[in-house]
């Protein structure tokens, strides 16, 4: 097959549990509200040779505040524009807006294992996820499943940096899976133009909010 | 009501009280916050799980008032 360079992905959502949520209150329910709202959450990534757009497409949940629960544990927090090597996050809100500009990831480690996904032969990688906040540090597993056969460093949520879009990716117990794969090889998918927002570090966003 | 009337020349000297109201679901938004932290969440998760949070205990006291 030959080399594919443009392109639109359909990405669905799941959300399982994590250890130790049973030992908690809030997120629990939370969480239970999120795992029910989860399926109806669709995102897309729009793809050509130099750059790509994630977005959630529209859509209803159960109900509003699941949906809202699914969004926020799902780790989106606005449309990501990805080029070769950064990824900017558009946020929009009642503190200003700014493009949260972020390194692509490449601590990935390749390994041996492969798996098809939607007739694609794809490779699997694995990195790690580290939080750092006022309760500690955290390490959670990232497994990205990406395919060479579309040779472009991007994937959902601004996760990229392998050698093939990354057609399914875990942070943790949240997955992005392939719905649908649209490829067009001989046409040149438009992808929308970056706002003019300030651009900010993820840091620097943070602290940012925890000041309003 | 001609009593409250300020006579020409006269400066009423009217002072703004200030009252402070206390933030019910303050404790709940910080509770929201710290679970979803020791949890592992990002600053800015917990900050909007928090707000979520802080909503909802509103949204409950206004039903019960």
């Amino acid at each position: 097959m030959s080399q594919i360079n443009n392109g639109k992905i359909e990405y669905g959502l799941h959300i399982s549990t994590f250890e130790g949520l049973e030992k908690t209150t809030r997120m629990k329910v939370a969480y239970v509200k999120a795992m029910e709202n989860s399926p109806f959450i669709n995102f897309e990534l729009l793809f050509n040779s130099n750059e790509s757009f994630f977005y959630i497409k529209d859509g209803l949940g159960l109900d509003d505040q699941g949906y809202l629960y699914a969004k926020l544990f799902s780790g989106y927090e606005g449309v990501i524009f990805q080029n070769e090597e950064f990824s900017y996050s558009e946020i929009k809100g009642e503190i200003g807006n700014f493009l949260i500009k972020k390194n692509k990831k490449k601590d990935w480690t390749l390994e041996n294992e492969t798996k098809e996904i939607n007739g694609f032969v794809c490779f699997k990688a694995t990195a790690v996820k580290t939080v750092i906040n006022s309760a500690g540090v955290f390490h959670f597993p990232v497994i990205a499943w990406y395919c060479p056969q579309i040779p472009l460093s991007y994937g959902p949520n601004g996760y990229g940096g392998l050698p093939g879009l990354i057609l399914e990716l875990q942070v943790r117990n949240i997955l992005f899976g392939v719905k649908k794969i649209d490829l067009k090889p001989n046409k040149n998918i438009l992808v929308p133009q970056r706002k003019e927002f300030k651009v900010v570090s993820e840091k620097e966003y943070e602290d940012i909010l925890l000041k309003k | 009501m001609a009593n409250d009337c300020v006579q020409k020349n006269e400066i009423n000297d009217l002072k703004i009280e200030n009252i402070v109201i206390d933030d019910p679901c303050k404790d709940e938004q910080d509770a929201a916050v710290n679970e979803c932290l020791s949890n592992g969440c990002s600053e800015k998760e917990a900050f909007y799980f928090g707000a979520v949070a802080w909503g909802n205990c509103m949204k409950e006291l206004s039903i019960r008032a």
